[in-house]
């Protein structure tokens, strides 16, 4: 039996994760063969790869449904929501790089059952990417005094997509991590995660961690990823 | 006008600092266009440029980084009235000193800010028509040169250098981000971007943005290394870092100015600074550096192709040029080639990668097909999976521009002969786009019979194309392999010319080793015994079969014994494990339906191939109907009841279109490889998520449906085109996102309104039954088996 690489940055990286990614929803009965694939998906992903992240603080100020970060206005009552008690933001930018996506339409073109896998692994390791990277921002703000809360991200709730467009330009995202934004918000390299990050100085209920949300706080209770 | 590139290497020249710097120093708000100030405040954009040529530099980068129509459509203002105010705010800067050789003007173009197909949505056209506008208005407006900076994907370099090149008459200067591992963030290497922007003769080239000198000079040293052209130098100072809210860079004037100064003892031509640096850090930089020599630029003779990722050297070790993909004398490659199936040409491409190839042969001419079409797909279908470079292979002229300028990378082109019409079509492609070019030893006499005569054919095309401004670095010598069954010295003078070119011309080699056995039987025995010879003789570039075994041993037992495997560690990798794994299955101890069902492609496809060839051979269609479409049955309805999952689905239909393959060359002559109806498949306009529509793709092609694949981002017009071409009863259409299912109903719309009898299907994570009734669709699916079903039913019925 193969193993996940060690010593890299994504040697953490959970093969439950990508097997749900993979629309595999027992992991239990799906035999060694596929828990094989799923460690060599990962150690492809993981080489093939090349992440970057950017953030940037800036000052919230919210009004009503309206998140004025650094005085560039952001309408979503879920975001304000998502935001209140805090007076900072970190925006952030994060990808996998445009490697991730080759390799995915590699495997697509001969062998579909591995390109699904890899598109599993994929989802699972920019997760964990962001996660780490926000352990560290944790640590560094935790020392001023800040929480943060969990990442928010475009297309959640009413939180707009083409917000996207306004997020990466003030990151200067393309410059320092090369995400780019198509005309219908779609992010290339396709692993790539745009987020509003909350900084407040009170600890959150559910949301202690920027890193511990995720499914428990999303309001999409019908997807077919949820985690229980 | 004044002629930058008459300075280049006689002293320094001196690049600005950050202009985005200046302007964010200068109160510009968050979420504002920078190069809108031209118009609405010049008074600022000026008074910039000023400083920077009193703090003693010579070229003033206008404040046109992000002016392309793409980001100034919504902005009131068209591209050459923000260009030109540009320029103009440079102009007044520089009024003061005009007399002044040395200052220059630099139009400044940045990265669109989309990327190209495939790793975006932007076409090469498109990306071309946006940086031609640019160039345009700043030759017009009065630039002395044009810089292309921050660029992070070759793709995108390409489209700029050329709609500089082809639309003004302007210098062309490129930088590119790296990061300090000499990467662009699309994965690039810097040999790659070398490869490439020497072959499109750019005037200097190297780097800019992402770290500082510090980090960076790794990266400059090593292009200060294979670079033959002169070399620019503009870093960040330092790290963008924050505090209270604002953005500052760490490296101060009198550090950055002393990293420079060491920087510039590479033998730099010109030398600036990106983000975060100022007048200051010009000034302390300048006047460190001014006296400092310059050093000439010498061509360092290093025979490079590239890909979009990485540059392959020729000459330093023997390297093997796939020759699968090419129709001559295969029967189902010709098939696919007439069929457009583009899945076969890269599949062959994908086996050779994985076999061992380190350049692949792109040959698709055959009688009855388009050929400049095909090879621009062919080319650009193998970039998006394959990161090798590519050896575009034809003998058309037109097939040959139009491949080349689509090319991400420098490309080994595939050939030139010693005939003067040859030389005179090729070569010009040469120089305009960049490669390496094979010269093949004949002329318009024919094939010498003497290696003499081979070589002076060699010299011939090595003198003519430095007439065109191609180095003999990029000429590799092709001394031509003949039929030894019909000429009994083919051999011997083909392994003398290798010889004589290597050490009377000193240019690199190839030769398609194949040729030698034709005609005789066992062909691989003759094949890897002329192949060691070869490489005995000095053969640099070995077109050949990597998928054969006896040709690979012959390329590792010859690594290993000529000093290019170091404790034979490739050598013991590749064959001490074969050992383990001699021993095959036994393909025949579990039946075919079985084999299927657990996803055992290569057992599904041996036990077909048996049943094929023994005694009792059986029926094709037999095999189909008793055994293909129960276990694809089986599988189907387990998926249906979640107790397969998608990944053994699928592994299941791949091991189906194994057994498919093996019986479709007998099918294929008998005629009967008949399909139930044909089917398009396409992701809406504007959307690049496709991997849903691939898995349904897979999934209908093994229940026998004709599946015309359009791709992703496809437009509602192409659909509506290859419904009407293909006279088709279904479409499936899937979208991912919410933004895009517009363009799914809009595709609808149209269909349902130019050809109302055609049923269409459509899946996507944000859809529902009633979201896709509303949209106007017949059927929603909500997975790939139902859209099996979907189109099961629909044929059945009719």
């Amino acid at each position: 039996m193969h193993e996940i690489n060690s010593g890299k940055w994504y040697s953490q990286a959970s093969i439950d994760e990508v097997l749900r990614y993979s629309g595999i929803r027992s992991a239990e009965n799906c035999g060694e063969g596929l828990i094989s694939e799923a460690v060599n998906a990962v150690n492809q992903i993981g080489e093939s790869s090349l992440p970057k992240v950017i953030t940037r603080e800036c000052l919230l100020h919210l009004s009503g449904h309206v998140c004025s970060v650094d005085g560039i206005p952001f309408t979503s009552q879920s975001l304000a929501s998502h935001l209140r008690d805090c007076d900072r933001v970190l925006l952030f930018a994060a990808t996998l790089g445009s490697g991730v996506d080759m390799l995915i339409g590699r495997y697509s073109a001969v062998r579909m059952s591995y390109a699904v896998m890899l598109q599993g692994a994929a989802a699972a390791l920019i997760e964990l990417y962001c996660d780490n990277e926000c352990a560290v921002l944790e640590k560094k703000y935790g020392k001023s005094g800040y929480y943060l809360r969990p990442r928010f991200s475009p297309g959640y709730g009413d939180f707009p997509l083409e917000s996207q467009h306004v997020l990466t330009d003030y990151l200067s995202a393309y410059k320092y991590t090369g995400i780019t934004v198509s005309g219908s918000g779609q992010m290339t390299p396709m692993k790539s995660v745009t987020a509003v990050i909350g900084l407040s100085r009170t600890p959150g209920s559910r949301r202690g961690s920027c890193a511990s949300g995720k499914c428990a706080d999303c309001p999409n209770t019908g997807c077919q990823f949820r985690r229980a | 006008m004044k002629n930058i590139t008459a300075l280049l290497g006689k002293r320094i020249l001196f690049f600005d600092g950050g202009m985005g710097t200046m302007l964010q120093g200068s109160g510009l708000k968050a979420g504002e266009l920078p190069e809108l100030l031209n118009i609405t405040n010049p008074g600022l954009i000026t008074s910039i440029h000023k400083k920077y040529y009193d703090a003693g530099c010579n070229i003033a980068t206008v404040n046109t980084f992000g002016a392309n129509a793409c980001k100034l459509k919504d902005t009131g203002y068209s591209v050459e009235q923000i260009v030109s105010a540009a320029i103009a705010c440079a102009k007044e800067a520089r009024a003061p000193y005009d007399s002044s050789e040395d200052l220059f003007i630099a139009m400044d173009m940045g990265p669109i800010g989309r990327l190209i197909e495939p790793m975006g949505d932007l076409s090469f056209d498109e990306a071309y028509s946006l940086f031609a506008e640019m160039a345009s208005a700043g030759e017009k407006a009065g630039a002395d040169l044009i810089l292309i900076e921050t660029m992070g994907a070759t793709y995108e370099v390409k489209a700029a250098v050329l709609a500089a090149k082809e639309n003004t008459s302007l210098p062309v200067f490129v930088t590119c981000a790296y990061d300090a591992s000499g990467k662009t963030f699309t994965g690039a290497d810097y040999e790659a971007v070398t490869a490439l922007l020497e072959g499109l003769r750019v005037d200097a080239f190297g780097l800019n943005c992402g770290l500082g000198p510090d980090e960076l000079y790794p990266v400059i040293k090593s292009l200060s290394e294979i670079s033959s052209l002169p070399l620019i130098f503009n870093p960040n100072a330092g790290l963008p870092k924050q505090k209270d809210g604002a953005t500052y860079f760490d490296v101060n004037p009198e550090d950055f100015a002393r990293s420079m100064q060491k920087a510039a003892k590479l033998g730099l031509s010109i030398m600036g600074g990106c983000c975060g640096t100022t007048p200051e850090h010009m000034s302390a930089m300048i006047s460190l550096c001014r006296d400092m020599p310059a050093q000439s630029v010498s061509d360092k003779g290093i025979t490079m192709v590239s890909s979009y990722t990485h540059a392959v050297r020729i000459g330093r070790e023997p390297l093997i040029v796939g020759e699968r993909i090419n129709p001559t004398g295969k029967k189902r490659f010709k098939e696919a080639l007439k069929n457009d199936e583009i899945s076969y040409i890269l599949g062959e491409g994908i086996a050779q990668q994985d076999a061992g190839a380190h350049i692949l042969d792109v040959n698709v001419g055959m009688p009855g097909i388009d050929e400049p079409a095909m090879l621009v797909k062919a080319v650009t279908k193998l970039q998006a999976v394959i990161d090798l470079p590519l050896q575009i292979d034809t003998s058309n002229a037109e097939a040959m521009e139009r491949a080349l300028r689509r090319y991400n990378g420098k490309p080994l082109i595939n050939s030139v002969s010693g005939k003067e019409e040859s030389m005179r079509a090729v070569f010009p492609l040469v120089s305009k786009y960049g490669g390496t070019v094979v010269g093949l030893a004949l002329d318009d006499s024919g094939i010498p019979a003497t290696a003499e005569g081979r070589v002076a054919i060699a010299r011939k095309i090595i003198d003519t194309a430095a007439e065109y401004g191609i180095s003999r670095k990029d000429i590799i010598i092709d001394g031509l392999t003949l039929t030894v069954s019909a000429e009994p010295e083919s051999a011997n003078i083909t392994l003398e010319t290798l010889r004589r070119v290597k050490s009377e011309l000193g240019v690199c080699t190839t030769l398609g080793v194949s040729n030698i056995s034709f005609g005789l039987p066992k062909r691989e025995i003759i094949n890897s015994v002329f192949y060691t010879s070869a490489l005995n003789a000095g053969l640099d570039c070995a077109i050949i079969n990597p998928k054969s075994e006896a040709m690979m041993n012959s390329y590792y037992s010859y690594r290993a014994l000529c000093g290019y495997d170091p404790a034979c560690g490739e050598y013991i990798a590749k064959y001490s494990a074969m050992s383990d794994t001699a021993a095959p299955k036994p393909a025949q101890s579990i039946s075919l339906k079985s084999a299927i069902i657990s996803g055992l492609s290569q057992e599904s496809a041996s036990i077909v191939r048996t049943k094929l060839t023994s005694g009792c051979a059986d029926d094709p269609m037999d095999i189909i109907k008793n055994e293909l479409i129960p276990a694809l049955n089986e599988v189907g309805d387990g998926f249906e009841k979640g107790t397969v999952f998608l990944p053994q689905l699928l592994m299941s239909a791949e091991a189906a279109k194994a057994s498919f393959e093996v019986l479709k060359e007998v099918l294929a002559d008998t005629g009967s490889d008949e399909k139930i109806g044909r089917v398009i498949l396409a992701t809406v306009k504007d959307d690049i998520h496709d991997i849903g529509k691939n898995i349904v793709k897979v999934l209908l092609e093994n229940y026998r449906f004709d599946v015309i694949d359009l791709g992703r981002d496809v437009p509602a017009e192409m659909v509506l085109e290859n419904v009407r071409k293909y006279n088709i009863k279904a479409v499936g259409l899937s979208a991912l996102m919410t933004t895009t299912v517009v363009r799914m109903e809009e595709t609808i719309r149209l269909l349902n309104r130019e050809t109302p009898d055609v049923k269409i299907f459509v899946g996507g994570a944000v859809l529902t039954e009633d979201y896709a009734m509303q949209i106007g669709a017949d059927a929603y699916c909500r997975d790939a088996m139902a859209s099996v079903r979907y189109c099961q039913k629909l044929f059945e019925a009719n």
